[in-house]
């Protein structure tokens, strides 16, 4: 069962939350403003943040959601937009749910542990809970009241376009309907010291991305996505993602969206910071969002990650 | 290219375990874990690797892990940098690989790794170091790097030389029956002919505060299922199986350890941390398992229950087995690893597979520890003490934060 489709997409970023500001940043193709934070020892990052949101959406109102953290704020508002604002309605038996992060719930395990170092006696049980990487896919399956297969995967940023492999593969194994992926990140200074040491220059990002996948009818269908080319002893990023563009097949004058692909390749990152668990998320709605709001039958992805491995797809009409 | 999928759903396809390696605090490998658990040793003592003086309790179950590696593909320099999640990691797949006898040659052999924490005695030492309560910044970066679970599962790949894919599930408690029961669906779909799968966790100092600000760790003994129990263990370990089609083994001649026969995973929306008390997740995942190998309750002879040996878990486990099983619910012989070897977090479902196979290979049922009142929703009889039984299905079930659930059932291999 080769036939999947995009059914929906959604995007939170620092351009702000849906894709209506995620295009209009990515059509002037500037970086967003970075503010700049003060971390441990006095030392600054730079970061691009979401900037707040107006208004409480519909599923900030589920007790799930009360002492959620951004990262899963970003993950529901991404899902929910994916579902065509349609989250709230029942029916949700059926859908899967995957949601990649990199650093996950970081911020929390950074809050938590630094009350642990002053004293575990009085370190807050609230917080826990929070830390654990799938909080914010568990949060999503619950508001959605959705009870099916829901995986929290942990990679870099290519994990993303791996996930949506999965996601076909539980609906052909008929496990799912249609299946939410879902890629998250909140930044910290400890994420932006962390992010440092695999290129200096990095400018930590956050968000969410939300690609809904069926059997359609849908907007654009999946066409084709690569073997991951994993990092192992002996093998470069640059060899790896060589084997990536190779097996994808780009044609000429085909958008390409990603992170650290090589030349031709549109970087997200230099518009949005690096979002890690999203970062692969936001190149598969821009390549979608060229297809459906521009000229192109078909679009490309192309991201290396950080640490694990690189990967490419091709979404198309 | 991994999409479109280059073939069809077939008919399914029979997997087998033909290696597995297990550490938990029972010991290093197969021998003295089946011992073990064969007869119920407990494993717990004094928490040794990070001050516990200023929290509720102060046990767990830790490994006592050898200086030494084992010999692989690894440099010195990449062995030196492992932290103790990995290095439990490796050893336990370096004896699945022994057994198994596959050739370390390169090939594509997807990695399915569970864990809730990957490396995470360094990212406490990276942020110890950045706030400077400890340690210099000079490690930073290696901190950063082998703190996440993507180095885990790269050095696995780099010490026994295969390629990958890569998946890291990261669903809690149930991560390690998660991450076998996704590889048992690529054998059987047809996508891969073998998988590695494991699950593997160590203890750390902020997961241990965690449990015990949730007043979630007992302050006497962990004690699954009995109607006094207040409270569940932490252990540490891991376990690795190297998953094959029947046919791959066969054509081999490999030894076969145990069947894996179906696999159920849903998911329980009731709240972050605890289970719907009547068990309605765990209740689909047994029959989803079960389902899938086409059998009843009625052919199932054991479980080993997630069992954490807490109040609220363990109600609604029993609740879930009692409704599962119905009439046959008396005959199920039920019992949790967890007072022995405490619980594992994401290694937990893998290591409990391999006990499963074991007993069935053995002829005997993993046993629980607690002498006490069972819990009155036990409708099904305890192991508690050392059981021979020729048992030809096994179920295995893991529940986690964020309501994961999941069940695997293992078939003997006659």
């Amino acid at each position: 069962m080769n036939g999947i489709q995009v059914l929906g997409c959604g995007v939170v970023s620092p351009a702000g939350w849906g894709i209506g500001p995620f295009r209009t940043a990515m059509e002037n193709g500037t970086g967003l403003k970075t503010v700049e934070e003060t971390g441990a020892g006095g030392r600054t990052w730079r970061m691009r943040r979401v900037p707040a949101r107006e208004g409480r959406p519909a599923w900030m109102l589920n007790p799930r959601m009360r002492r959620s953290g951004l990262i899963s704020q970003y993950a529901m508002a991404a899902a929910w937009e994916a579902l065509g604002g349609e989250g709230g309605r029942d029916g949700w038996e059926g859908l899967g749910v995957i949601c990649c992060v990199m650093g996950g719930s970081v911020v929390y395990s950074r809050r938590f542990y630094t009350e642990v170092l002053e004293d575990p006696s009085t370190a807050s049980p609230l917080l826990f809970p929070e830390t654990v990487f799938n909080a914010p896919a568990s949060h999503v399956g619950a508001v959605l009241g959705a009870g099916g297969r829901n995986d929290t995967l942990v990679g870099d940023q290519s994990m993303f376009v791996a996930a949506l492999v999965q996601a076909a593969d539980w609906m052909r194994r008929g496990e799912v309907k249609s299946c939410l992926v879902i890629g998250a990140e909140e930044a910290d200074w400890t994420t932006a010291e962390a992010g440092r040491v695999f290129r200096r220059e990095t400018v930590s990002g956050e968000g969410a991305a939300a690609i809904w996948l069926g059997r359609g009818p849908g907007l654009i269908g999946l066409r084709r996505v690569t073997e991951a080319q994993v990092y192992r002893r002996g093998v470069t990023r640059a060899e790896a993602m060589a084997k990536v563009r190779a097996e994808l097949g780009l044609a000429d004058g085909m958008p390409v969206f990603g992170s650290g692909g090589g030349a031709g390749v549109r970087d997200l990152e230099t518009v949005f910071g690096d979002g890690r668990g999203a970062m692969g998320g936001w190149a598969c709605v821009a390549a979608a969002d060229a297809v459906t709001s521009g000229g192109s039958t078909e679009a490309g992805v192309c991201v290396a990650g950080s640490n694990l491995q690189g990967i490419g797809a091709v979404l198309g009409r | 290219m991994q999409f479109p999928f280059s073939h069809a759903v077939r008919a399914p396809v029979r997997v087998v375990i033909t290696g597995a390696g297990v550490v938990t605090a029972l010991g290093m490998g197969w021998e003295a874990n089946a011992r073990g658990f064969q007869t119920g040793t407990v494993a717990f003592g004094p928490v040794t690797l990070f001050d516990v003086s200023r929290q509720r309790t102060g046990r767990a179950a830790e490994v006592r892990l050898p200086a030494q590696l084992p010999s692989t593909g690894l440099s010195a320099r990449q062995e030196a940098r492992m932290e103790r999640a990995g290095r439990m990691l490796l050893w336990a797949a370096s004896e699945a690989w022994g057994q198994a006898g596959w050739k370390s040659d390169g090939a594509r052999i997807p990695l399915v790794l569970g864990t809730t924490s990957g490396g995470m005695t360094l990212g406490q030492e990276f942020l110890r170091a950045a706030v400077g309560v400890g340690g210099d910044r000079r490690g930073q970066p290696t901190r950063v790097t082998h703190y996440q679970p993507q180095r885990q599962a790269l050095d696995l790949m780099d010490a026994f030389g295969f390629g990958g894919p890569v998946s890291i599930v990261a669903n809690a408690c149930a991560s390690g029956a998660n991450a076998v029961g996704e590889a048992f669906e690529w054998i059987r779909s047809g996508r891969s002919s073998r998988v590695v799968a494991g699950g593997y966790d160590a203890l750390s100092e902020l997961v241990y505060a965690g449990f015990d600000a949730l007043q979630a760790l007992s302050p006497t003994t962990c004690r699954p299922f009995e109607a006094a129990r207040d409270g569940l263990g932490l252990g540490e370990g891991a376990a690795v199986v190297l998953m094959e089609s029947l046919e791959s083994a066969l054509d081999r001649g490999a030894p076969i350890l145990g069947e894996v026969l179906g696999y159920g995973a849903a998911t329980d929306g009731h709240h972050l941390t605890q289970p719907h008390p009547q068990g309605d997740a765990a209740l689909a995942t047994m029959r989803a398992a079960c389902a899938q190998a086409g059998i009843g309750p009625g052919e199932v002879g054991y479980i080993n229950a997630h069992g954490t040996g807490t109040v609220l878990n363990d109600g609604a486990e029993a609740m879930a087995i009692s409704r599962w099983a119905g009439g046959d619910a008396e005959r199920i012989r039920v019992s949790s690893v967890k007072g022995s070897i405490g619980h594992l977090l994401g290694g937990a479902g893998a290591v409990e597979v391999v006990a499963c196979l074991m007993g069935l290979g053995g002829g005997w049922l993993p046993v629980g520890v607690g002498e006490g009142q069972p819990d009155p929703a036990c409708v099904f009889p305890l192991v508690r003490k050392p059981t021979s039984m020729r048992v030809d299905r096994m179920l295995t079930n893991s529940f986690g934060f964020g309501g994961a659930n999941a069940s695997v059932l293992l078939g003997r291999w006659a």
